[in-house]
């Protein structure tokens, strides 16, 4: 049981990096609490600094930029839910938001916070990989930004060193005629981690079909199946062989775990299946020019 | 470390002094005598702990006291006015939509927060807004039934 021996409300990001190099190790960042507050009561550490990060309005809110969407890291999940700001494929991450936990815990956890928490099936993950999306990090004295497909490194683990912290997460304007879908295959309809999920968008580019398939909850990190998008390209066409074909080759990718929950044989079944499935809705979808 | 705060609940101003790790849950519970909430699962999971934070439903077992100086927070005890109980308690009451009790503040504040973004919610609607507060006695049926109850006597007035 890790005890709470300080707990400093950060007002700025100055002031998170001021303090982050003074107080004592370990010092976690909090946010929307929602991962850390389970987390902290089973762990052996027996003490952690808190610097409160939610609310910097830096760090809080979906804009559209020339690029596309910015969105703070310490924006909630169900501002995202609500906001107006994502158009076309983009709404897959609303969708996605909406999928985490409860309506209570959406109205605390932050976007930041999920991609952080780095859970293999983290529902803001695949639908943030199929948009090509970008993370911003902040040190003391730097900003880089990353690739999330790059950002993910094990169950619980991201490439974040030491004093590094998410800012925002950017997700680049999708080709105008781009369509998606986020697929949460679960027991439960809430309160429940996702068995498989997948993420797929589709666009024509100049008569050519593109796409990108993200699959979560079935390896170590979520991940872009590169090799099934490299197929679509290759068709340049879906019927639904052809989507068997592609969810084929992305179940290849995938390296599911047996757990308490699912059979690693069920969960690639199902990876077969809804990639496909989601495939050919989307496909229709794309020629039927909806959003 | 101990913090200086001011927890603003049920439109009452309650000065108290905090350390960093007091949970929401608990300062209610045990320094406010607001024993309404309940605490289940100290996890997020059960959603016995809702309360109603700056607008927002949320679970209280996952919330320090000391995050919250300043904000808005209703509890079940801030549902009553003078004496009368709320429309939605009164409803749950009516349609037999309490039998232990234990789920019922959480889930009352739940369907407040439905309720109040959404005057006239359809069933599938009051479901998913429900959907982070568990119940082992009822079966959920006479809640919605309760809430749907209530949207309909009050359609596009207050609750």
């Amino acid at each position: 049981m890790t005890e709470i021996d300080q707990y400093i409300n950060a007002n700025s990001l100055n002031d998170v990096f001021t303090r982050w190099q003074v107080l004592p190790s370990p010092t976690k960042l909090l946010c929307g609490g929602t991962d850390l507050f389970v987390k902290l009561p089973k762990s052996e550490v027996p003490f952690v600094s808190l610097i409160d990060i939610s609310h910097i309005p830096e760090l809080v809110g979906v804009d559209r930029t020339d690029e596309g969407v910015r969105i703070g890291a310490a924006t909630k999940l169900s501002d995202i839910v609500d906001s107006d700001k994502f158009t076309g494929a983009s709404r897959i991450l609303q969708y996605g938001a909406s999928q985490v936990g409860s309506l209570q815990i959406r109205n605390l956890a932050s976007i930041g916070g999920n991609l952080c928490n780095a859970a293999p099936s983290a529902d803001t993950s695949a639908p943030l990989l199929a948009l090509d999306s970008e993370v911003e990090i902040l040190a003391s004295d730097s900003v880089r930004r990353v690739k999330l497909s790059g950002f993910f490194i094990g169950p619980g683990q991201t490439i974040l060193a030491d004093q590094e912290m998410v800012s925002a997460i950017m997700i680049p304007d999708q080709h105008q005629n781009a369509v998606g879908k986020y697929v949460k295959h679960c027991v439960r309809s809430a309160m429940e981690l996702a068995l498989v999920g997948v993420a797929v968008v589709l666009w024509r580019e100049n008569g050519k079909l593109a796409g990108r398939i993200a699959l979560s909850a079935v390896a170590p990190t979520p991940f872009r199946a590169y090799a099934a998008e490299a197929l679509i390209r290759e068709l340049d066409a879906l019927s639904i062989e052809d989507c068997e074909k592609v969810a084929k080759v992305a179940v290849q990718a995938a390296k599911p775990i047996s757990d308490v929950r699912a059979s690693a044989d069920y969960r690639n079944a199902m990876i077969i299946k809804i990639t496909k499935r989601t495939l050919s809705q989307v496909y229709h979808q794309l020629n039927e020019g909806q959003e | 470390m101990q913090h200086d705060i001011t927890l603003n609940v049920n439109q009452r101003e309650y000065r108290l002094t905090v350390e960093s790790d007091e949970l929401l849950i608990d300062v209610l519970r045990d320094r406010l005598g607001l024993t309404g909430t309940k605490k289940g699962c100290g996890t997020g999971d059960c959603g016995a702990c809702t309360i109603i934070l700056d607008g927002r439903a949320v679970t209280s077992c996952l919330i320090l006291a000391v995050a919250v100086h300043g904000k808005p927070i209703t509890t079940i005890e801030g549902l009553e006015q003078t004496g009368q109980l709320h429309p939605i308690q009164d409803a749950f009451i009516r349609h037999g939509a309490i039998q232990c009790g234990f789920c019922t503040p959480g889930m009352i504040l739940s369907a407040k927060a439905i309720l109040d973004s959404n005057t006239n919610p359809t069933e599938k609607e009051i479901r998913v807004g429900i959907s982070g507060n568990l119940c082992r006695c009822t079966g959920y049926a006479k809640i919605v039934g309760a809430i749907m109850a209530v949207s309909k006597e009050f359609a596009g007035g207050e609750k």
